[in-house]
């Protein structure tokens, strides 16, 4: 049985999961998971592919409905599109919106269709075009960006919708380098600044473990590990979920990063 | 894509060219009509018996036309931009729920058991078979559990081409029938009454509005399930809505003006290419170019060869093909 409860009093807690389930047919694709989601924090979901990250965040943002477990919320939980918003892996942009209308839409759910936007809904969604680096694109057609472009175009929208929780599904995984550093910048500047939740699936650990707090590792649809990068990602797990071995190494100048052995290092 | 002010300008100028054409429709055809005849009528009240006779043509035959070809246009063309959004497929039209199939099935049915009279003859023929085409197409979809898009259009599909074996075979056995059979499925307006035009306009304009309301919703839609979820929209109840509001609209124009194709198609496409994709602006654009295009076609199919009348359906198809390749290779040079 699955029940949302609006039941959450710790001011400090903006979401929290306790045996939620999601099963597709006879397969469980998310097991009986639970974690407590602190506001501010800026959470990773790692795994390997089909282990479930995605379908987790989309059963917590309730586009797929949970087989079972609890979701709880707080008290004052308002709208959901005011609360949660959401990058998935793959936003069709097949219409000749501009990108100025795709990231408005981020504030559609802060107006009606008879008053339109306000100033202060304009003025959300040119932050959110400043901080994606999205500005000068804003009169752009959507279906004339490059595929970073129309990530960032995405990320911004969700920056404009100004939710307390943010999803985001591998939000840099078409980006080039310079790109994937300054959004996750950007994500981790809005955990500080704004004390946003963020959770993001990220296949990078070494981004991983540079920008977010926690981690959840996810095998086979459970969390089989999580807590703060530099813990988790031990060599006997990334070995044990990820099939490959590793090593953290330290530099004087730089944070501890990880390599990974694409041979077995004992042959 | 446009600023408010260019779109006001756009709407304007639209209307101003609606007005204009169905001047030029009610006085263009086989009774010549001088606008300053029709002008003194109308100021004056004459009731001089020729001028009386010119405005019973205008009033009785033209003005139907004119009305039902409106009526259809923009319930056409706002439904295709409506289902193209909420389909995602830009190839999307509002029959691909099987309507036309099911509205010929109805209306082949009506002719060949020789009910074709009266108002309510054809059409409520038409109109069931378009009725029960989307009932079972939604039925098969939502037996299947699936919420997307996809299981719709295809189960759509499959209807359109079950149908459409069936009034193939009615056809092969009723050859006598053919040629009737085959005129309404082309579509037209050449027996319009004011009668009809009571029992369409309330369907059309209330699904219009309803249309326009729900503009924000389709623009999410395009976007994808999961981005329509996640800004506040219950994505299967909208979809559900928006089509059947759309689907009951196509079904009552089709009963009355057969299968009329192209118009749905292609008439939001080209809005979309002046005025880009915001479904806010788009709707009504579209809804009235595609009044103005039927206005336009209705008029060449009953005058080009006079004394006969042409299919709405190929005249549309015959300018509109043409004009939007036009429209393809222009975009196409504007994205290079």
């Amino acid at each position: 049985m699955f029940k949302v409860k609006t039941e959450l009093t710790d001011r400090s807690v903006v979401m929290a999961f306790e045996d939620l389930s999601f099963k597709a047919g006879q397969k469980t694709i998310v097991n009986a998971v639970s974690h407590e989601l602190k506001k501010g924090g800026f959470y990773s979901i790692a795994g390997c592919n089909g282990s479930g990250k995605t379908t987790l965040l989309q059963t917590l943002l309730q586009i797929k409905k949970a087989s079972s477990g609890n979701i709880y919320l707080p008290d004052y939980y308002p709208n959901s599109a005011h609360y949660l918003s959401y990058v998935p892996q793959n936003t069709q942009l097949e219409f000749d919106f501009t990108v100025e209308e795709v990231v408005m839409m981020g504030r559609y759910p802060y107006y009606s269709g008879i008053t339109g936007p306000s100033i202060d809904d304009k003025q959300k969604v040119w932050e959110a075009l400043k901080m994606t680096d999205m500005f000068d694109f804003r009169n752009r057609s959507v279906t004339t960006l490059s595929g970073g472009e129309k990530q960032r175009t995405i990320i911004a929208r969700a920056l404009a919708q100004d939710t307390p929780i943010m999803f985001l599904d591998e939000p840099v995984s078409q980006l080039d380098v310079f790109h994937q550093i300054e959004v996750l910048k950007l994500l981790r500047q809005i955990a500080d600044q704004q004390n946003k939740t963020i959770i993001t699936v990220l296949h990078d650990l070494n981004q991983v473990a540079e920008f977010t707090d926690e981690v959840m590792v996810m095998d086979e649809g459970r969390i089989v590990a999580y807590g703060p990068p530099f813990e988790v990602l031990s060599a006997d797990l990334l070995q044990s979920v990820f099939k490959v071995g590793s090593e953290w190494i330290c530099s004087k100048d730089t944070k501890p990063h990880l390599i990974f052995h694409y041979q077995d290092p004992n042959t | 894509m446009i600023n408010s002010a260019k779109y006001k300008w756009i709407i304007t100028v639209t209307l101003i060219a609606l007005l204009l054409f169905s001047c030029l429709a009610l006085v263009i055809g086989p009774t010549k009509v001088h606008l300053s005849e029709l002008w003194q009528y109308i100021i004056t009240g004459s009731s001089q018996e020729e001028i009386t006779g010119i405005w019973q043509v205008i009033t009785q035959i033209r003005l139907p036309r004119v009305v039902m070809a409106l009526l259809a246009g923009t319930a056409l063309s706002a439904s295709g931009g409506a289902f193209q959004s909420v389909f995602r497929n830009p190839m999307s039209d509002p029959y691909v729920l099987g309507i036309s199939s099911g509205a010929s099935v109805g209306a082949t049915i009506a002719i060949v058991l020789g009910l074709q009279a009266g108002l309510f003859g054809i059409p409520i023929f038409a109109f069931l078979g378009a009725c029960l085409s989307l009932v079972v197409v939604y039925w098969l979809a939502f037996s299947l559990r699936q919420s997307e898009q996809n299981t719709l259009l295809l189960a759509g599909i499959a209807m359109s081409f079950m149908l459409g074996a069936i009034v193939s075979l009615l056809l092969v056995i009723h050859r006598d029938q053919m040629e009737s059979i085959i005129f309404w499925t082309l579509g037209g307006f050449n027996a319009i009454s004011w009668q009809q035009i009571w029992i369409v306009t309330p369907v059309v304009v209330l699904s219009l509005i309803m249309l326009f309301k729900y503009s924000k919703d389709l623009n999410l839609l395009a976007m994808g399930n999961e981005t329509a979820h996640s800004l506040g929209i219950n994505v299967k109840k909208k979809v559900g809505i928006i089509l059947l509001i759309s689907a009951l609209s196509v079904s009552i124009v089709v009963a009355y003006s057969g299968v009329i194709g192209f118009v749905g198609l292609i008439v939001p496409h080209m809005a979309r290419f002046t005025v880009g994709a915001d479904n806010r602006k788009l709707l009504p654009i579209s809804a009235l170019w595609g009044g103005i295009f039927l206005i336009i076609a209705d008029t060449l199919a009953r005058t080009v060869v006079q004394p006969g009348e042409l299919p709405v359906g190929s005249i549309t198809a015959l300018f509109g093909a043409p004009y939007f390749f036009f429209i393809l290779i222009k975009k196409s040079k504007r994205h290079v």
